[in-house]
């Protein structure tokens, strides 16, 4: 068979060949180039603008609050004062109750010694069984009860001396 | 046209592609070498919007506790506080509480004697040294009664916790009908409150309710 085409012609066919995949690949990556730009620069432009917008909102939130600082120190400040109401409240302890608590009848109080944290406490009573009655009653409401002393004198009958500590409930 | 044998007008198409290719080297060079920098500054965006909008809510929150205080109401709570504890030493006050709560009690005052310090009044943005306020923290008075029964006592004790400026029963010596009380007075100095922005306001109801609701039923001496 006789090759009609000439030499030319078949390298020109040939660069054709090649221009066209060339190009249709040089096009398909700029495509996908350029999507890929216009997506970065979208999602750039997109954080940008809410970035700006939410400063803009932290900076006119702070600037209401700078005009409200008087109300942020006055609430401040009554929060300091209330904790230290209720402070004074909760550490002083309980005089009246425990001084109430002491006293039971037939069995005078001669002597009371509030301490913080102890008290001493001086009965005294008829005889020794009405004593050995308070002790058991004072340890109903203490959880440490010491017998410091038990006295009997003609002047001043039967004594009994206890060291307290511990209340048990107020 | 040729050039080395070849004809131009058959390889200008290429200039399409190597144009393609250098904007591409061009693009990826400016962020990967001299835009690395600005890259990152765009990268961080997403975060620092995130933290700013928790920022804004945080805020939000802030600012509506801030308008819902009612300063009126929030400034006659804190008179009804500083009465019982006030911002300094109230000697005298004292010293009125103790006579009042000595009749009621039916006793009669043999003697004084105070441990007052540093009386004058801080000023409320004052910021007391940490070893000032501990040298002179305490108001503190002892007095005997004399001809007292241990009834008197019990009743003395009863008036003074029902007392406003608030009065701790630090101790008491009762012998021989004679009884010794140290009493400690309440009071705090004004302490400067350091308000940011950004700091959370604290929660003052519960804790200004339970302070009011303890000494709403104490009886106020007048102030002198």
């Amino acid at each position: 068979m006789i090759n009609l085409v000439s030499k030319d012609e078949k390298r020109n066919l040939e660069l054709a060949k090649w221009r066209k995949v060339v190009t249709a690949w040089t096009t398909l990556v700029l495509g996908v180039y350029l999507i890929a730009i216009a997506a970065f620069f979208g999602w750039w432009w997109y954080w940008t603008a809410k970035q700006k917008a939410s400063s803009k909102k932290v900076e006119s939130l702070k600037q209401e609050i700078r005009m409200l600082s008087e109300n942020e120190a006055l609430a401040r400040k009554i929060v300091l004062r209330a904790r230290a109401v209720n402070e004074f409240l909760a550490n002083r302890e309980n005089a009246s109750a425990e001084s109430k608590l002491l006293l039971v009848s037939d069995k005078p109080v001669v002597e009371w010694n509030l301490k913080p944290g102890s008290q001493l406490v001086v009965v005294s009573a008829s005889d020794s069984a009405a004593l050995k009655e308070y002790e058991n009653y004072i340890t109903e409401h203490y959880s440490s009860v010491l017998v410091e002393q038990v006295n009997w004198d003609t002047l001043t009958g039967w004594t009994l001396s206890l060291m307290l500590s511990g209340r048990k409930e107020k | 046209m040729r050039l080395f044998g070849v004809k131009v007008e058959d390889w200008t198409w290429v200039t399409y592609p190597i144009l393609v290719v250098v904007m591409i080297v061009v693009g990826l060079n400016f962020f990967l070498s001299g835009g690395v920098e600005s890259l990152d500054r765009m990268l961080v965006k997403p975060t620092q919007t995130h933290q700013e909008e928790l920022e804004a809510a945080q805020l939000e929150v802030k600012l509506n506790k801030l308008r819902a205080i009612n300063t009126e109401d929030l400034l006659l709570k804190m008179k009804k506080l500083l009465v019982a504890v006030p911002p300094s030493k109230r000697v005298w006050l004292l010293l009125a509480e103790l006579q009042l709560s000595a009749s009621e009690a039916g006793m009669t005052i043999d003697s004084y004697k105070a441990t007052v310090g540093d009386v004058k009044e801080a000023s409320e943005s004052a910021v007391p040294v940490a070893a000032e306020v501990a040298a002179s923290d305490l108001l503190s008075l002892t007095v005997v009664y004399n001809e007292s029964s241990y009834e008197n006592v019990i009743l003395l004790m009863e008036s003074l916790q029902k007392l406003k400026p608030l009065i701790k029963v630090a101790t008491v010596e009762y012998k021989e009908n004679k009884a010794t009380v140290t009493v400690e007075s309440a009071w705090s100095a004004w302490q400067s409150v350091a308000s940011q922005v950004g700091m959370d306001l604290p929660e003052y109801n519960q804790e200004v309710n339970q302070a009011l609701t303890s000494t709403e039923e104490l009886v106020e001496i007048s102030s002198w």
